[in-house]
């Protein structure tokens, strides 16, 4: 009798789990993610030697799941019960992440306070590749255009010693790559971020500053590159709903109290007339003509022009005699944008991560006043992202 | 293809067992079985395949005439096709596993600059070897008769339960299941519990000690004392979870296909000395050593200076398998060193309890070090701050780490001990509601091990490497 039972059962959960693939997917599941559902992979000899069918295949199948999003709950109660998170000493967790070049970078998570926190992890190699990039777009630029380079630190860089101190100095790194540039101002944003006392510098769920924290940051830059700064006083904060940050799922099964961020901006638009276009990959399409710096319809940290894009040229109408400032980023820069649009006439944006054309071109294109890359000192550390700023000089 | 992966549990189970089932004659079963198992070795990597196609092909007709000649009674002739099969053999895993780690030890060591083969380690192919060459030195032996059938031979040689991680299948074991074999429903049952078991061991204690460790291990985290004995001993229920549970899938998948293989764990955690640890640690590769290199070297039936000398060959092999690298060696020539005196000097500290169980946990561990870091600048480093030379005893993430695990570091701890299967197997006895308490573990396991799976990034077996 027992054979039979548990033979039955067993034969029974196979099926079970077989109707779960062949069963409609969670497609919300995967829209929570920030993503499209992997469809079913191509088949061809080609992708099948390659061993491309197979890795596309488990994706497939790791996707299309029915039920998906209930499967994770019941798999983040177990994860959420291996032991106790006291309050006074927090958690850590093993991640890995993708900044959008394509490479997974394994990394550690500090759960404290109701912050999620990316732990730092030097690496020197890259950081000198970092370097190398950075002084091989000096030489390539003219001499008499002035380069900034700031790299920004993250939110447990400046949380309690004792977190701050499990993982490698973010402040060491920085001056690290600082010391290696040549002919290029660094930018101490660091300093800027210590000395504001304030909690909302940094997002509790999302691993990126606030445009409070931006804004420290930016006086920072205008006392180098001269001018004068706009108050944030003169522009109206506004918010525009809440959210749980790109470091939230990753760490959710973790937190003992789920505490979701804000969403805030100053409206410098109210004062300035600015007008955006876009170019694409190939660096010929225009697109995007009339895209707002605020995208209201986001009510995350993609409401900073929408998110990521290849090259931006954002004019500010109402500031015609003000400098033309190219700046090469990662995400970071985008809370950090508005402010510099509101002193500048025209800002060009390059993302290195999708942009196809030249740099140098694009310098003698707008006849840039300065060059600035600003980065989060993690970027510095993946060696990929050292790379796709050497491909686009 | 992983064990525990959704594609393999969702997809190609099922499909295989379907299968499986159409039909009861033994020619087709061998032939989809044979089908299958070439699919699933040639997954993730389809050139794969043909190293392992010619690898079947080329020992199953040099054992073809080592059986003609033994039909002639020509001694000589045996002789040597069981020559050009341990040379074939040993080859093909030195060409494949060890080329880069030869060229770049004497490139070192003669401080000389040949270039380096760029050969990716193919997937089981430690074990397959191995499994081959048990056939072949057995029908040399005359243990075992030829097997004329080729087909029948490659389902040996592929057969997908354990051809990645084992256990080492010897010919022998499963010679007569490949003519004439029956599942029976109390095999099937047995198997599909303990498949179960071994997925949810997988998922539940290795990856999630796994997860700890890698915490603790990040490069980033400051040295301390704390730190590195709690992520050495992660790390320890990790690899023997991991391991064990590939093989508890691998045994329960067999009998549900009709074949026995052999046990290859035996609580190796609850071991009184060193050489307890290695009955009952990965038994079956133990034993290949024992029969295939220890004996025919003499074994302990010589003086003692040729029995140490035989271990530390044993040994250094033993270690040089698991790795193309120094580190191996030396795990291997620890282990060595630590039987020869175990047996010289502390024959019966085996029979204090307790202590010769922390003793024998203690140089256990120490060997896991030894086995992680194959860097030695890092191991040394690693050492340091084990023994507190290295940065303070502990901090937030070793504190952190230990609270956030501290049950699963409890489960880890029962689970190496026979006790839950004692209880497990005492509770499934009861009259009456025994059945459906094993159901419902089998239920409640499954669907878990299926959520866990979810949404997870991939978690290959360690053994994988190998």
């Amino acid at each position: 009798m027992r054979k039979y039972f548990i033979s039955v059962l067993f034969i029974l959960l196979l099926c079970a789990s077989a109707i779960l693939i062949l069963a409609p997917p969670d497609t919300d599941s995967i829209a929570n993610e920030n993503r499209e559902l992997k469809t079913f992979p191509e088949f061809s000899m080609e992708n099948v030697w390659s061993g491309k069918f197979s890795s596309d295949f488990e994706g497939y199948v790791d996707d299309n799941i029915a039920f998906r999003g209930k499967l994770m709950n019941i798999s983040d109660a177990i994860r959420s019960r291996l032991g106790y998170t006291d309050e006074g000493i927090g958690r850590i967790v093993v991640t890995s992440s993708d900044i959008g070049t394509g490479q997974s970078n394994e990394g550690r998570l500090v759960l404290y306070n109701n912050y999620i926190m990316e732990m730092f992890h030097k690496d020197e190699k890259s950081q000198t590749k970092y370097i190398e990039a950075l002084n091989e777009i000096r030489n390539a630029v003219p001499d008499n255009i002035r380069m900034y380079s700031m790299l920004v630190p993250t939110a447990l860089e400046f949380s309690d010693k004792a977190y701050s101190d499990a993982q490698d100095s973010q402040k060491e790194a920085i001056d690290f790559v600082y010391k290696g540039l040549k002919g290029i101002f660094p930018v101490d944003a660091y300093s800027a971020l210590l000395q504001d006392n304030s909690d909302s510098l940094y997002f509790k769920t999302d691993h990126h500053w606030t445009t409070d924290g931006a804004y420290d940051a930016y006086r920072k830059y205008i006392s180098m590159s001269g001018g004068d700064a706009v108050q944030k006083s003169d522009f109206t904060r506004k918010e525009n709903g809440n959210f749980y940050g790109s470091l939230y799922l990753k760490a959710k099964s973790q937190l003992t109290e789920q505490v979701m961020d804000t969403i805030f901006y100053y409206d410098i638009t109210e004062k300035n007339d600015v007008e955006i276009k876009m170019r694409a990959e190939d660096n010929v399409t225009e697109y995007g003509i009339g895209s707002p710096v605020f995208d209201l319809t986001k009510n995350n940290y993609l409401l900073f022009f929408g998110g990521d894009n290849p090259l931006m040229e954002i004019t500010n109408k109402s500031n015609p005699d003000g400098k033309t400032v190219l700046v090469i980023k990662d995400s970071y820069a985008n809370a950090f944008l508005p402010w510099l649009v509101a002193s500048s006439g025209k800002v060009i944006v390059i993302d290195p991560r999708s942009f196809g054309g030249s740099l140098v071109e694009e310098v003698k294109r707008y006849n840039a006043d300065e060059v600035l890359v600003l980065n989060y000192i993690f970027s510095a550390t993946f060696d990929d992202y050292c790379d796709m700023i050497k491909k686009i000089i | 293809m992983v064990f525990s992966s959704l594609t393999f549990v969702c997809v190609f189970l099922p499909l295989v067992l379907l299968l499986y089932s159409l039909s009861k004659n033994v020619t087709y079963k061998n032939a989809i079985l044979t089908a299958v198992s070439l699919i699933f070795y040639a997954w993730g990597d389809p050139p794969l395949l043909l190293l392992l196609l010619t690898a079947s092909i080329v020992n199953y007709f040099l054992a073809l005439g080592i059986g003609l000649c033994h039909n002639r009674d020509n001694k000589g002739g045996a002789k040597f096709f069981v020559v050009c099969a341990i040379v074939f053999d040993i080859l093909m895993i030195g060409v494949f596993k060890y080329a880069a780690f030869a060229v770049n030890s004497v490139n070192s060591l003669f401080r000389l600059s040949f270039p380096v083969p760029e050969i990716g380690l193919p997937l089981g192919i430690s074990f397959y070897t191995f499994q081959i060459l048990t056939y072949v030195l057995d029908v040399y032996k005359k243990d075992t008769p030829v097997q004329k059938s080729y087909l029948k031979f490659l389902t040996f040689v592929s057969m997908f339960p354990q051809l990645v991680a084992g256990p080492i299948v010897r010919y022998r074991d499963v010679a007569d299941g490949l003519s004439d074999r029956h599942v029976t429903i109390n095999d099937f049952a047995d198997g599909a519990t303990q498949f179960v078991l071994g997925l949810a061991k997988k998922i539940f204690l290795a990856n999630f000690a796994g997860d700890a460790k890698d915490v603790l291990f990040a490069s980033a985290t400051a040295p301390t004392v704390g730190s590195a004995w709690l992520g050495i001993i992660f790390y320890s229920f990790q690899l023997y979870f991991d391991f064990s549970a590939y093989s508890d899938m691998a045994i329960g998948m067999g009998k549900m296909i009709g074949f026995k293989f052999p046990m290859n764990f035996n609580y190796p955690y609850v071991s009184r000395s060193v050489t307890e640890f290695w009955r009952r640690w990965h038994i079956t590769l133990s034993s290949f050593f024992r029969d295939y290199v220890y004996f025919p070297l003499g074994g302990s039936r010589c003086s003692k200076a040729r029995r140490n000398f035989n271990l530390m060959v044993t040994w250094a092999l033993t270690g040089l398998w698991h790795g193309a690298s120094w580190n191996f060696v030396l795990w291997g020539v620890y282990y060595g060193i630590l039987l020869i005196i175990e047996k010289m000097f502390f024959s019966k500290w085996s029979k204090v309890p307790v202590l010769s169980n922390i003793t024998t946990m203690f140089f256990v561990v120490i060997g896991w070090t030894l086995f992680y870091f194959t860097d030695f600048s890092q191991l040394t480093s690693f050492f340091r701050t084990m023994f507190g030379l290295n940065g303070g005893l502990y901090d937030i993430t070793t504190v952190s780490v230990l609270y956030s695990n501290i049950v699963l570091l409890a489960a880890l701890v029962i689970a190496s001990t026979p006790l839950p299967y004692k209880l497990f197997n005492k509770l499934i006895s009861i009259k009456g509601i025994g059945m459906v308490i094993e159901g419902a573990v089998v239920v409640i396991l499954f669907v878990a091990s299926i959520a866990t799976l979810t949404g997870s990034t991939s978690n290959p077996f360690l053994y994988f490497r190998f």
